[in-house]
């Protein structure tokens, strides 16, 4: 891979890392199990590996922000995820910032754009 | 004959793999989970294609999923200096394998020297210095080649290219797991610690005979030290007992260990500043015995270097996840 690309991808694995916490706390509003969460976020168009989902939900649980239980379905006994009441709020309060950093960059790239609007 | 592989089989191959290599405590839950994902994945599969998966359709999913070194090392919970969790696994095992060559060679070696040695002190400081510098030249050269191995971004060939039906059958039996005391063992162990420690600090003649040669006392220095020294090694075993108490997560816990490694680190400044921490008791031999005392002051110098420089460390880290901590209560404050 040309030394371009490697640092292209390091930087899109850094931005993806923080919005993917945001994207699973913000999916597990409502129940899932560890595959149909990742299937849920593919289909928004967030592809995450189970080797990434997998220890990311452990550790959201370890800090409290998830609740578990493993149950039964399909004949078969999966573990369902949640959010806690400390995770709801945190969510909300994550949200809030995203919307923040979401307008400041939106505003910079139109402000980036606009010049090249106004010479066209 | 040999039998036919069924896709039953290579799965809990698969995640047996898998399960020997995470830690215990979470080794069940974490395997029932994978092989959980696994079968919902071939469930999956399965009804898009109509028909039962092949050996060969599972062996794709599986190399996907990971290699059971990658797959167990992202469920480690603290990252390991650079080393991400796909190398940590080879990392250590590497070190392992290396540690246990080295001390399976110098075990040979003292069992082959010592019958030859009259004086057992003189003895166990050689081996001992051959053991920790053997240890500390090896995890040196170890970690860094696998940071600059991680650094230049070499792959793990074997990890793309690895064959899940090579993976090991699981054994028909396993031994039962012996239940872990852990804090039975840890308080039990501190209170020996901590009572040995006062009477070598307080009474050393009692236990520092020296073959025969007359026995060692502490330095008007380290009698200077010897208080704060025990306070602090009380409060170091204390700390860990915590973490059975309603107090394991209290956030206070992280100023009381910042202020731990700052007196640590005094008293490491300090030992070695005095310069020897052991002297010549009575009935001392000095012409049998001179050299082996200068070994274990230099010894113990050393150790109070490598303690101030791994106290600075983490007393480095612990202080920022303190004003991180600081800071978060300042932002949620506003």
């Amino acid at each position: 891979m040309p030394v371009d690309d490697t640092q292209f991808e390091n930087l899109r694995l850094e931005l993806r890392r923080g919005c993917l916490v945001l994207a699973v706390l913000a999916k597990l509003r409502s129940e899932y199990h560890g595959y149909a969460l990742g299937k849920a976020l593919s289909e928004s168009g967030l592809q995450i590996e189970e080797n990434t989902l997998y220890p990311l939900l452990r550790r959201l649980e370890s800090q409290k922000l998830l609740i578990s239980q493993w149950r039964m379905e399909d004949k078969r006994n999966k573990r369902f995820y949640r959010l806690s009441e400390e995770g709801q709020m945190v969510l909300k309060r994550l949200v809030e910032e995203w919307r923040g950093i979401n307008g400041a960059i939106e505003t910079l790239l139109g402000a980036r754009v606009a010049p090249g609007r106004k010479s066209a | 004959m040999k039998q036919e592989l069924t896709n039953q089989e290579l799965l809990d191959r698969y995640v047996f793999s898998v399960k020997a290599l995470l830690a215990r405590d979470r080794a069940d839950d974490i395997a029932a989970e994978i092989q959980s994902s696994l079968e919902s994945v071939v469930e999956d599969r399965t009804t898009q294609l109509g028909r039962e998966l092949s050996l060969e359709e599972l062996s794709a999913i599986l190399r996907q999923s990971g290699h059971p070194m990658a797959v167990a090392g992202r469920y480690r919970d603290r990252p390991f200096w650079g080393l991400s969790p796909e190398v940590l696994r080879v990392y250590r095992f590497t070190l392992g394998a290396i540690l246990a060559l080295i001390f399976t060679i110098l075990a040979v070696k003292a069992c082959y020297v010592f019958p030859g040695r009259s004086n057992l002190a003189s003895f166990l400081l050689r081996f001992g210095r051959e053991l920790v510098f053997g240890t500390v030249i090896v995890i040196a050269g170890v970690t860094v080649i696998f940071a600059a191995w991680e650094y230049l971004e070499f792959k793990f060939r074997f990890w793309e290219n690895w064959d899940p039906r090579s993976l090991s059958p699981v054994p028909s039996w396993t031994p039962p797991s012996i239940p872990r005391r852990q804090p039975a063992v840890q308080v039990i162990g501190g209170i020996a610690g901590l009572v040995f420690l006062a009477l070598a600090l307080f009474y050393p003649p009692l236990y520092w005979i020296w073959g025969g040669g007359g026995h060692f006392d502490l330095s008007p220095a380290a009698y200077a030290m010897r208080l704060p020294l025990w306070l602090i090694a009380v409060f170091a075993v204390v700390q860990p007992w915590l973490n059975y108490t309603r107090f394991a997560s209290a956030e206070w816990r992280r100023f009381v260990r910042v202020a731990l490694y700052i007196a640590g680190l005094a008293v490491a400044i300090s030992v070695y500043r005095a310069g020897h921490f052991l002297v010549a008791g009575t009935h001392w031999n000095a012409s049998r015995n001179a050299a082996s005392l200068a070994t274990l002051n230099r010894m113990i110098s050393g150790t109070a270097v490598l303690a101030c420089v791994l106290l600075s460390i983490i007393c480095i880290h612990e202080l920022r996840g303190s004003m991180r901590l600081l800071g978060g209560r300042h932002d949620s404050g506003h």
